[in-house]
């Protein structure tokens, strides 16, 4: 806990000219508007049953990216993208669909870029003239050309359908998207699960040929505006900081007593939800104006609690403002403000704290925990395609950075330090098997992340295809705990120069002196194999990649400014040798 | 549920629907609304009913004509 770092931060916040001020109350007043706005819309997008009257009396007064969704189909898809809009500007998202004809042939004509290619078929058209295999073997060849023209993510929604071929085509269309670049399937068949005969309504096919019922519209649109498009074009939120009071329990642990706190299966669900995320890969935080040893109590006592303090990364109990506790907690974390969720019972602290952070996302946890749970359960942004790896080890990976930064202080000097976590480097040339974790590193890493390419699955998929290109993955593991998969490495030749496109490092990885041992093991076995004899790396600044710059100003000789926000660097083969780097790593390389 | 607060409802749900305003009372038909076409009609149909907690068989719905029908047929459902 590290209450009091933060609040000498909130004190020493530099003097501001009188413009920045004036847009600093500008952007703290949207940030508290977007906050309670949001919340008083839960009501409506989270419905069990959510009214179309009241959804489209919804106007966001939010800032919205739009983006661009190309619909391939044989059946309407406008009964469900009527519907769409309000529930993906809660994901800050402005939806514009464009329709190929019907068509069963999927010839996909010529069309616009797009940001996402929804494929949208009524497989029982074709279940009468081909097998299951035979209508897989037909879409995958389809899906393969699509793949070819559009670099967007495809969005194959799957057979909703009580025929029993649609479970085992189900089955194998999961298995055989996986195999293609930033392509993945919305799943219909399982909103038919969940609403039963209630999916389908027969009075529709004559008039506008689809059988589907205003509930499974209604359920579709929800989950593409509020799941599978934010998952589709944003990264994966990283955190979840909770209120404890109130929010995780009924009850007020300070005065109530901790025996008396109300557990309600409400509580229970939405605790085991947490858990869940926990081993998802999103990190648990709590925020709470409560003592420290009331909650450290708290846990220790209520065995019940599905919940406990081993599951949070960090916990910041204390009596200041949540605004010195979200930040305490992003500095421990190593995060953005806009990665994190922050889930409150009350309006006015999450309007303090939209106040003071606008990128921040909020949920209020104002009509108990039964409520919270849906929502949680659809938020934007926590949804992800595919699991990796290391999303079962982040969690107990931040853990040990505690035990880590005890061991720091206990050790005589930095050397001693680093060659007591026994740290070792794993490099893989060219992982194809990877393609999933460097996308994520791609378009997640900020602070170590030269370019700020924001690669999808589809570009890393070429590069794996081209000779000139190499892609290198670096797994970490010490003593305390693996990291997987925690550094990515993206170059191509050129003119007998290696240039360096991307360097990612997670920052879970960063303060550990790895970085030169990263930068030049890549870089020798890279210039190696391409016979270059120089390598050039290009930084461009962003507004957080600061230790990436701080890096290779140590490492490399700017070669120079090549714009405004870029800095060329240059290393040839023989000042890698003369590179120092810690000799307290053991490398070794796989593949 | 009394037939101005029918008329108010449906106007309402034109107007959301069709995507321009339409005050309660006003008479609006298919043949002359280039926009009512069958995907907006079944999305009417979808807004009614769950406004009104009503149900239309498919005779019904394909026999809608203009907007006094829709009062008639939602008047009709909630006096029986």
């Amino acid at each position: 806990m590290n209450r009091t770092g933060s609040t000498t931060l909130i004190d020493e916040q530099p003097v501001l000219t009188e413009t920045a001020r004036e847009t600093a109350l500008a952007q703290a007043d949207a940030g508290v508007a977007t906050a309670l706005e949001k919340a008083e819309w839960q009501k409506v997008l989270f419905a069990p049953r959510p009214s179309r009257y009241q959804l489209g009396l919804l106007e966001p007064h939010w800032p919205l990216r739009t983006i661009h969704i190309q619909v391939h189909r044989n059946q309407p898809f406008e009964f469900v993208a009527g519907l769409v809009p309000a529930f993906a500007a809660y994901a800050d998202l402005d939806v514009e669909f464009s329709y190929s004809a019907y068509d069963d042939a999927l010839n996909f004509p010529a069309h616009g870029i797009a940001d996402i290619e929804i494929v949208w078929l009524d497989f029982d058209r074709y279940a009468k003239n081909l097998t299951p295999d035979e209508l897989l073997d037909w879409l995958f060849e389809r899906l393969g050309y699509l793949r070819e023209r559009s670099p967007a993510r495809l969005l194959v929604c799957n057979w909703a359908s009580t025929q029993p071929a649609a479970t085992s085509f189900n089955q194998q269309l999961n298995a055989r998207l996986a195999g293609i670049a930033d392509a993945s399937v919305c799943d219909q068949a399982s909103l038919l699960s969940r609403l039963g005969s209630d999916y389908f309504d027969d009075r529709n096919i004559a008039l506008a040929g689809s059988a589907l019922s205003n509930a499974a519209c209604m359920e579709t649109a929800r989950m593409f505006g509020l799941t599978w498009l934010p998952a589709a074009v944003h990264p994966r939120l990283k955190a979840i900081v909770v209120d404890l009071d109130h929010t995780l329990y009924a009850g007020v642990a300070g005065e109530d007593g901790i025996d008396r706190l109300q557990l309600e299966p409400g509580h229970i669900e939405l605790q085991k939800q947490l858990s869940a995320l926990q081993d998802s890969g999103i990190l648990l935080a709590v925020c709470s104006r409560n003592h420290p040893r009331t909650v450290d109590r708290l846990f220790r006592q209520r065995r019940d609690f599905p919940l406990a303090l081993e599951h949070f990364s960090t916990v910041v109990a204390s009596w200041s403002s949540k605004v010195a506790g979200l930040r305490s907690i992003a500095d421990t974390l190593s995060i953005g403000m806009d990665t994190i969720l922050f889930i409150d019972d009350n309006p006015a602290e999450l309007a303090e704290v939209a106040a003071a952070f606008p990128e921040i996302h909020t949920l209020l946890a104002g009509t108990g925990p039964a409520a919270t749970h849906e929502v949680l359960s659809r938020y934007p942004r926590l949804h992800q395609w595919q699991a990796h790896r290391e999303d079962a080890l982040r969690s107990a990976d931040m853990t040990a950075n505690r035990e880590r930064r005890r061991l720091r202080d206990e050790t005589p000097d930095r050397g001693s330090y680093l060659q007591a976590l026994g740290m070792e480097l794993v490099f893989h040339l060219n992982p194809q098997q990877l393609r999933g974790r460097l996308h994520e590193l791609s378009v997640k890493t900020n602070q170590f992340n030269t370019a700020m390419l924001r690669l999808s699955e589809h570009d890393i998929a070429a590069r794996f295809s081209d000779p000139d290109c190499f892609t290198i993955a670096v797994e970490l593991r010490d003593r305390l705990s693996e990291s997987g998969v925690i550094a990515a490495l993206f170059a191509h030749t050129e003119n007998a120069t290696l240039v360096v496109d991307e360097i990612c490092i997670s920052c879970r990885a960063l303060g550990r002196e790895i970085e030169p041992v990263i930068l030049v093991e890549s870089l020798q076995k890279m210039m190696q194999l391409a016979a270059a004899d120089t390598a050039t790396i290009k930084l461009t600044r962003g507004p957080k990649n600061a230790p990436a710059l701080a890096c290779l100003e140590t490492v490399f000789q700017p070669a120079g400014q090549t714009g405004l926000d870029e800095t060329e660097y240059t290393c040839s083969t023989d000042r890698l040798l003369n590179i120092p780097t810690r000799d307290c790593v053991h490398v070794r390389w796989e593949n | 549920m009394h037939d101005p607060d029918i008329e108010t409802l449906v106007s309402e749900c034109l107007s959301q629907v069709l995507k321009r305003p339409i005050e309660a009372g006003t008479a609006v038909a298919r043949e002359d609304d280039g926009s009512w076409d069958s995907l907006r009609h079944v999305e009417l149909v979808f807004l009614l009913e769950d406004r009104a907690g009503i149900r239309f068989t498919q005779e019904e719905i394909t026999g809608i004509r203009d907007s006094r029908d829709i009062v008639h047929l939602v008047a009709g459902k909630h006096g029986s």
